[in-house]
């Protein structure tokens, strides 16, 4: 028997005795912080042992150690619990996965273990153990908890569990997860290991072809951007290729559709980018279109395109102020400067006025003219901005320049600029 | 998902595809009528850190090259204006830059020519590279092996000084290493070399990338099915790529200083 399947069971089996005896938790305290010198670890070990048949709970398995896990007062027994077992506890957490009654405690128990102990240890610990069958179940588990956990560190720690052990199928459902939480790479790199060791490339076109086929609508523009993110990490690119129809980006947000498409350059998938943007319309399309097109040399079809990409943000005298944004930060992003320049100038001086746009743009005008070094343009800007966000109301979630919160943002930039504009710009004197 | 690229519906679907392949995996480990596992070649390219002790600044390069570099090649390299890579034959041999008695690598200058030539200690020429130095002098950083050495070319001709030396090492980390961390009875060659497991996670050390050959690993995965891989490792490519590094990273160190233009290769 393994050295840690005999802790946990003698762990049971004193709990087992403790439960017959029933000593009082008062008395149990007494034992761990009286105990001698020299002792008094291995107290404090049986007290937390004990500590659970102090809790009342019936001793028959491990699984009811747990029996008052949400109850505030054995709050933090768990984690001592964890403290004192380590890794093994994952068997006790399978344990609860099969006991009616405490399946809802095993993400919580699962995201205090993830958290206490590293992922190769607890990794190493599902390795040893003797059976086939309970690691297929430990594996199940994971996969499973996966989707109940709304934590992107925790999940990153599952993905590291499941590559550790070669489990490559379940990685990229997990990753996926921590995508959509936090939109981080590192759930892309961690997918994209997994594929490359489990010599799974063809998936991703495969998953490609499915979100595209209309299922999960919600979570479908995300997904599609990790597949295809994915694709560009592991050089699938012809698993990719001709997933998509026109369609399928016309759907995707602004944001959404730039990923996409930047990816799919990157892989060298422009001329089907190009075809798939024949009949482009949005102003986001039409840009995007435009940058295939200048990446292959045909300057001057880009530049029409990019030119009728910002004719269409025009309605009337006013303009599409959403539309204008989600363009202008594309168009920053990718290095366009200029042009997302002009588009924050229309959005502030044209109809309608005293929109989230508005302030939002004007945040990226003063960050421009700050770095050009106009100073007191920039603090100007932020102070219209300002007055804009006021008038909208404290729900207003201002966006700061390159993702920054905008809030935030405007309070630095106001208070360090009124600090920084007197000594550029000193006063005339009297 | 699937090896073969589907993508089950739903999780419950996922668990039980997963479940028939460790169920696969486990009735392979069971069975040694089984037959030995087929060979999986890894196809990604290892990557490589060029070492020297003590070092103290770490780089990172395109195409997987790495440097861990200490005071002096650093400034060795930040101040060279050409690199090239003095190719031996046969290979395993490498010959001194800063030999005893005279019996060193030396490099000189023709200005007419505008070639540079190296020969062993004054004899016969070794290799010969282009030069045209820009009005001052061209300082090469010429390697071999597991040297480098920095020589300062007088624009007017004649013998090019040794002004500093060094050794370095090679590690060779092979392509998703993590994976073997849990894997059991790992046993791995790199040509007729026997590496050890700690070789095969933390990286392969080289004297020089002339060693290089094709890794094989064999051993049992965390789920305790056997397993072999293969990693083409071909010498050329990885020496081509560490010249393609160095001549980044010297770019990349010079400031103020007009580009230096691709890196020189000498002929042997």
């Amino acid at each position: 028997m393994p050295p840690r399947d005999a802790r946990i069971l003698a762990a049971c089996a004193l709990v087992a005795h403790a439960a017959c005896a029933a000593p009082a938790p008062a008395d149990l305290r007494r034992i761990a912080v009286e105990a001698p010198r020299g002792e008094a670890a291995r107290a404090a070990r049986e007290w937390d042992r004990l500590r659970w048949t102090a809790a009342g709970v019936e001793a028959k398995d491990v699984a009811p150690l747990l029996g008052s896990f949400g109850d505030p007062a054995t709050r933090g027994a768990w984690d001592s619990f964890v403290a004192l077992h380590g890794a093994s506890t994952i068997r006790v957490i399978a344990a609860m996965a099969d006991t009616a009654g405490q399946q809802e405690n095993v993400p919580r128990a699962l995201a205090v273990l993830l958290g206490a102990v590293p992922a190769r240890d607890l990794a190493a610990e599902i390795a040893d153990e003797a059976s086939g069958a309970a690691r297929r179940k430990v594996r199940a588990l994971l996969a499973e908890v996966a989707g109940r956990i709304p934590d992107a560190a925790l999940l990153g720690r599952i993905c590291e569990v499941l590559l550790l052990l070669w489990w490559y199928e379940d990685v990229p459902d997990v990753a996926i997860r921590g995508w959509t939480l936090t939109q981080d790479e590192a759930f892309v790199r961690l997918a994209a290991a997994a594929v490359r060791r489990g010599g799974l490339e063809a998936s991703a076109g495969t998953a490609v072809r499915r979100l595209a086929g209309g299922r999960d609508k919600a979570t479908r523009g995300a997904e599609l951007v990790f597949w295809t993110r994915l694709a560009r990490e592991t050089g699938a690119a012809d698993a990719v290729r001709g997933s998509l129809r026109p369609a399928d980006l016309e759907r995707l947000s602004a944001g959404e559709a730039d990923s996409v498409a930047d990816d799919w350059m990157t892989m060298g998938l422009g001329d089907e980018l190009e075809a798939l943007l024949a009949s482009a319309a949005s102003p986001v399309l039409l840009y995007l279109r435009s940058r295939v097109r200048a990446a292959a040399g045909r300057a001057e079809a880009a530049a029409g395109d990019a030119g009728a990409a910002v004719a269409r943000l025009s309605v009337g005298e006013a303009i599409n102020q959403q539309a204008a944004f989600e363009l202008a930060e594309i168009m920053e992003r990718r290095g366009d400067a200029e042009t997302a320049y002009r588009v924050w100038t229309a959005i502030v001086e044209r109809p309608p006025g005293g929109a989230v746009q508005d302030a939002n743009a004007l945040l990226r005008l003063a960050r421009r003219a700050e770095l050009a070094g106009d100073l007191r343009k920039a603090l100007s800007l932020c102070e219209q901005a300002l007055r804009i966000g006021r008038d909208l109301g404290s729900g207003t979630g201002l966006s700061g320049p390159g993702g920054s919160r905008g809030t935030e943002w405007l309070m630095r930039a106001i208070l360090d600029l009124k600090r920084r504009v007197p000594a550029a710009y000193p006063a005339p004197a009297p | 998902m699937s090896p073969d690229g589907t993508i089950a519906p739903r999780r419950a679907a996922g668990a039980v595809l997963a479940a028939a392949v460790a169920c696969a995996a486990a009735s392979r480990a069971a069975d040694p009528a089984a037959g030995p596992p087929p060979v999986r070649r890894i196809a990604a390219p290892p990557a490589v850190r060029v070492l020297v002790p003590a070092a103290r600044f770490k780089f990172e390069v395109r195409e997987s090259v790495g440097f861990d570099l200490d005071a002096a090649t650093l400034g060795a390299l930040s101040i060279a204006d050409v690199t090239a890579r003095l190719g031996t034959q046969p290979a395993g041999v490498a010959l001194p830059f800063d030999g005893p008695g005279g019996g060193s690598l030396t490099v000189h200058f023709s200005a007419e020519a505008r070639r540079l030539s190296v020969r062993l200690a004054g004899g016969a020429e070794l290799a010969s590279i282009e030069a045209d130095p820009p009005g001052r002098p061209l300082r090469l950083c010429l390697r071999q092996r597991d040297q480098a050495a920095l020589f300062v070319v007088p624009p007017a001709g004649g013998p090019a000084p040794l002004v500093w030396s060094g050794r370095v090492d090679y590690r060779i980390l092979l392509p998703e290493a993590d994976q073997y961390t849990l894997c059991r009875d790992l046993r791995a060659t790199m040509g007729s070399r026997t590496l050890k497991p700690s070789d095969v996670r933390e990286g392969i050390l080289l004297d020089s990338l002339d060693e290089a050959a094709p890794v094989r690993i064999e051993g049992v995965s965390p789920g305790g099915a056997p397993f072999v891989h293969e990693v083409p490792i071909e010498p050329r490519a990885l020496e081509d790529r560490v010249d393609r590094a160095v001549a980044e990273l010297v770019r990349t160190l010079q400031t103020g200083a007009a580009a230096p233009g691709e890196a020189a290769r000498a002929a042997p």
